[in-house]
């Protein structure tokens, strides 16, 4: 087996390992189990919302729901154990073929350890159990598949694409990033004439997009797949810009950077002589480095794309010879695999946590909330904790944002919970009884000025009821 | 090395400068420089703040001292034209200098210069306002220029930078980024020549020296420092650069402009990277350091950028013929002195043409014969320094110089402006006895559901006595 391989597996594990020491904790996974668990109970597709006293019976499409209800049978299975490690299978598949990418092009394991390594970093920032773990896993797939293509210039595994977009439509929203890869690719082998792919890629992207189209929203879903990618993050944080002071934003500045003074020191023939594909690399590195930047969810794919190119662009920029993959015998790959196997057993028996976390929600309000029936006016990132928790009492909003709640749901909670003019009516309109918000939410002060009563509080939560 | 002709960055300067001049004066943060530039003109350089009543007579940063005595004194020569006619020659020179920068790099090829001069004019227009900041961007594409020749072997040139960021540490803090630009440059020249080595560390020392030779001395580092590294993310300007906005998808393209070229470009471009890879980083830490980029990519893409296109053509079987330097486009220089006289008549024109008062209609001009004198108005932040040059009988609560006020002041403005729960005690400790605010902050709808007295109501502002 090529060393290369082994290495790539090794990462895998590292990625997987880390993964499965985090609890459950993302706001968003308890909406998606309700979803799912409801999609199993009703043996139907959830398309109209159930969920809140908003937007009751309206109609929508996350996009995802066989991302939701493979959640849900992960937790029916495992209970969180169970979303855990279908958290890490996703981020060690997603790792594996994103450091194997990044090994086709520099298979010197210490050079390509530093981008690849650096991904992972920004990838644990999209760790949460959600559905965009699929595209987690299967973005870096798509990625290597198109690379093997074009580099060894061998079509026939680009017969997996179409499968892939397949599944992929119906996890996540985020396959258009996959066929926009898809497209770079078809580009850049017509433009240079590479004769071995350009027909096959071209094909390969015509049944994917033709595959995308099967799915419950029909060919609607590449066009909610880039309205998704390019979304403001006005409501959702991970959909702003990345900021490049943060931990992310630094790793991937280094590589976009990076990438820019190894290009700038090779130039067109230093590029060509070492990785190839020059015109590929520029289609590859702008508008994947642009996505990074601009939505702080696909830095991770940014990191994968850019990785090949700096690991093995940096070496060739200081001057030092490429080297070739070395084979690692059989029985030693067997037993490196079989250990890899055993690590990841032991620690999902014995540290991965096996209940979630729950400080950042008003997981002691439940009790208080059960007891008093009437509207609530809820924080929106604890919709989902309310959805699967408190199901009594229909949420106002949660993160199912610019899905559902746009735009009248969500401008009348900014408007109420900010104390903006007319709050009182919204409260009314509404028929809002309890409030369930942080204690420095404008709304929250004042309520408790004007009399509202304390069911119960702590630093992180207070819920109100009208008298 | 030939002298460039001047004549096109001098007349497209002056053109550019004479738009500039089309805005009336109406910057926020306009009107704090000009009453501490009269101030140092009147009374000499003040350490102290004389214009709050919540940090008095505490230590206040200097580090613009020069641009606000700029500023003053073209109130002080020719009111709110002389305000005009400075910004109108701040922008012809950003425009002027970072055109001859390119055209210096691309010899007798206007149209190249003036396309790849195009993002930095675009991107510097959101600065043509009435601020230091506006030299601070002269000062760099005069940095960029000068360092360009010091590559060239200009010993000159590089050490014109020296008393440069003396002025420049003086006029804005942004000479930071010119010291990081000249220690660079220096580091690789002294890498790539090693005779340059002991000169190098001479001119980094003497870049270092010059910026503290000003009234801050040490203390300029404190703002430059606060602004690149940790920018106050709640000032607009200070956010996250956002590439889905529009001067975010301007920087975009000119990374993406750079970064193509540079794939596709000759190589070798090691002093390339040494001034583009700094100072796109520092760019991508907030929106308002996006022009630098544009700035400092002008003569590499003037340079390169088409020599690049040619090689992408080529790379997809096209042939075109190639675009040499056009080495006899220099001028004489009568030429260049007819092109600085036209260019001063066109700035003549524009300035003669332009408002001849300052636009305040986004101020609270109709509170101001209300406002109670003395202590203990709480003012929206960026109405700050409009109170202080137009009511100066009423110190603020808050303004645009920020620093003063981070800490203690910052919380408490924003416990009442938000309505935080401790935002009556906040009240109460600060004597605070009438707000001016907006009519949607929260304290004024709280204000208006307790029956505070109102004294002034408008739809974008309402004064409040605090009962």
């Amino acid at each position: 087996m090529k060393g290369s391989t082994i290495a790539a597996v090794l990462f895998a594990v590292i990625a997987a390992g880390f993964a499965l020491l985090a609890p459950v904790s993302d706001p968003d996974i308890f909406w998606h189990l309700a979803s799912g668990d409801w999609m199993l109970d009703h043996a139907q597709l959830l398309d109209r919302d159930v969920f809140s006293f908003t937007r009751t019976g309206v109609s929508y499409h996350t996009g995802e729901w066989l991302g939701e209800i493979m959640l849900a049978l992960a937790f029916r299975a495992g209970d969180w154990l169970g979303l855990e490690l279908l958290r890490a299978a996703c981020v060690g598949i997603g790792t594996f073929f994103a450091a194997r990418a990044t090994l086709r092009i520099q298979p010197h394991v210490g050079w390509a350890a530093l981008p690849i390594l650096g991904g992972i970093l920004v990838a644990r920032t999209v760790w949460g159990d959600r559905p965009q773990l699929f595209t987690v896993a299967l973005f870096p797939i798509v990625f290597d598949l198109l690379l093997g293509a074009r580099i060894s210039e061998s079509p026939r595994r680009l017969a997996l694409l179409p499968p892939i977009f397949l599944l992929w439509a119906n996890l996540h929203a985020a396959f258009a990033a996959g066929l926009v890869l898809v497209a770079i690719f078809v580009i850049e082998s017509g433009l240079v004439r590479v004769r071995a792919t350009r027909a096959p890629l071209l094909v390969a992207l015509v049944l994917s997009v033709l595959a995308t189209s099967a799915n419950p929203a029909g060919p609607g879903a590449i066009a909610a797949g880039f309205g998704y990618a390019s979304s403001s993050g006005a409501y959702v944080v991970e959909e702003g810009p990345l900021d490049e002071l943060s931990g992310a934003g630094i790793v991937v500045a280094a590589m976009l950077l990076g990438s820019l003074t190894i290009a700038l020191v090779l130039g067109l023939e230093g590029i060509t002589r070492r990785l190839g594909a020059p015109l590929l690399w520029a289609g590859l590195i702008v508008p994947f480095g642009f996505l990074g930047f601009a939505i702080q969810r696909h830095a991770i794919l940014a990191c994968v794309v850019l990785a090949p190119f700096v690991a093995a662009g940096l070496p060739a920029a200081i001057g030092r010879p490429a080297r070739t993959a070395p084979l690692v015998p059989r029985s030693a790959s067997a037993v490196i695999l079989a250990g890899c196997v055993l690590l990841l057993g032991v620690a999902a028996a014995t540290v991965a946590p096996r209940s979630p976390n729950l400080a950042a929600y008003p997981e002691g309000a439940l009790a208080a909330l059960a007891a008093r029936p009437g509207h609530l006016l809820n924080e929106y990132d604890w919709g989902g904790f309310l959805v699967r928790n408190a199901p009594e009492h229909p949420v106002f909003v949660d993160g199912r944002g610019a899905t559902l709640f746009l735009p009248d749901v969500l401008a009348d909670f900014d408007k109420a919970v900010g104390l903006g003019p007319g709050y009182r009516g919204i409260l009314d309109r509404w028929r809002i009884d309890l409030v369930l918000l942080r204690p420095e939410r404008p709304l929250a002060v004042a309520l408790r000025e004007d009399g509202w009563a304390v069911l119960g509080e702590t630093a992180r939560w207070v819920l109100l009821a009208r008298r | 090395m030939s002298r460039p002709s001047l004549v096109i960055p001098l007349l497209v300067g002056g053109f550019f400068g004479a738009v500039a001049a089309q805005t009336a004066v109406k910057d926020t943060d306009f009107f704090w420089h000009l009453a501490t530039g009269q101030q140092t003109l009147a009374g000499g350089l003040a350490r102290t703040d004389v214009f709050s009543w919540t940090v008095f007579g505490e230590r206040i940063l200097t580090d613009q001292w020069l641009g606000d005595v700029m500023i003053a004194l073209a109130y002080a020569v020719g009111s709110w034209s002389g305000v005009i006619a400075v910004r109108a020659l701040a922008v012809a020179a950003v425009v002027a200098l970072t055109l001859g920068a390119a055209l210096h790099a691309r010899p007798g090829r206007p149209l190249i210069a003036v396309l790849a001069s195009l993002p930095a004019i675009a991107l510097s227009h959101y600065a043509w306002t009435d601020r230091p900041e506006l030299f601070g961007y002269a000062m760099f594409a005069a940095m960029v220029w000068l360092v360009r020749l010091g590559q060239r072997g200009s010993g000159l040139a590089l050490a014109a930078t020296i008393p440069l960021l003396a002025i420049w540490s003086n006029l804005h803090g942004s000479s930071a980024l010119g010291v990081g630009v000249v220690t660079a440059v220096c580091l690789e020249r002294a890498i790539s020549v090693p005779s340059f080595r002991s000169r190098a560390a001479l001119l980094i020392l003497g870049a270092l020296a010059a910026t503290l030779v000003t009234p801050s001395g040490i203390g300029i580092w404190t703002s430059s420092s606060g602004h690149f590294l940790a920018p106050p993310r709640f000032i607009q300007e200070e956010g996250v650069p956002d590439l889905r906005s529009e001067p975010g998808l301007l920087f975009a393209v000119t990374l993406g402009l750079v970064l193509t070229t540079a794939l596709l470009g000759r190589g070798g471009g090691l002093a390339d990277a040494a001034i583009l890879v700094p100072v796109a980083f520092v760019s991508l830490t907030a929106t308002r350091h996006l022009p630098f980029f544009a700035i400092a990519a002008a003569p590499f893409l003037a340079a390169d950028g088409v020599d690049a296109l040619g090689s992408a053509l080529r790379l997809a079987g096209l042939r075109i013929p190639v675009l040499a330097a056009n080495v006899s486009g220099s001028a004489p220089r009568a030429a260049d002195f007819g092109a600085l006289v036209a260019s001063g008549l066109i700035l003549a024109a524009g300035v003669a043409i332009a408002p001849r008062a300052p636009d305040v209609s986004s101020f609270p001009q109709a509170a101001l014969a209300t406002l109670p004198p003395g202590p203990g108005l709480l003012n929206r932040y960026e109405w700050g320094g409009f109170l202080i040059w137009y009511a100066p009988a009423t110190p603020v609560f808050v303004d645009g110089r920020l620093f003063p006020y981070v800490g203690d002041t910052l919380d408490d403005y924003r416990s009442v402006i938000g309505l935080h729960p401790d935002w009556r005690e906040v009240l109460a400790r600060r004597g605070i006895r009438a707000v001016l605010v907006g009519p949607s902050d929260a304290i004024a709808v709280r204000a208006a559901d307790l029956g505070w007295p109102v004294l002034v109501r408008t739809e974008k502002y309402v004064l409040l006595r605090v009962p």
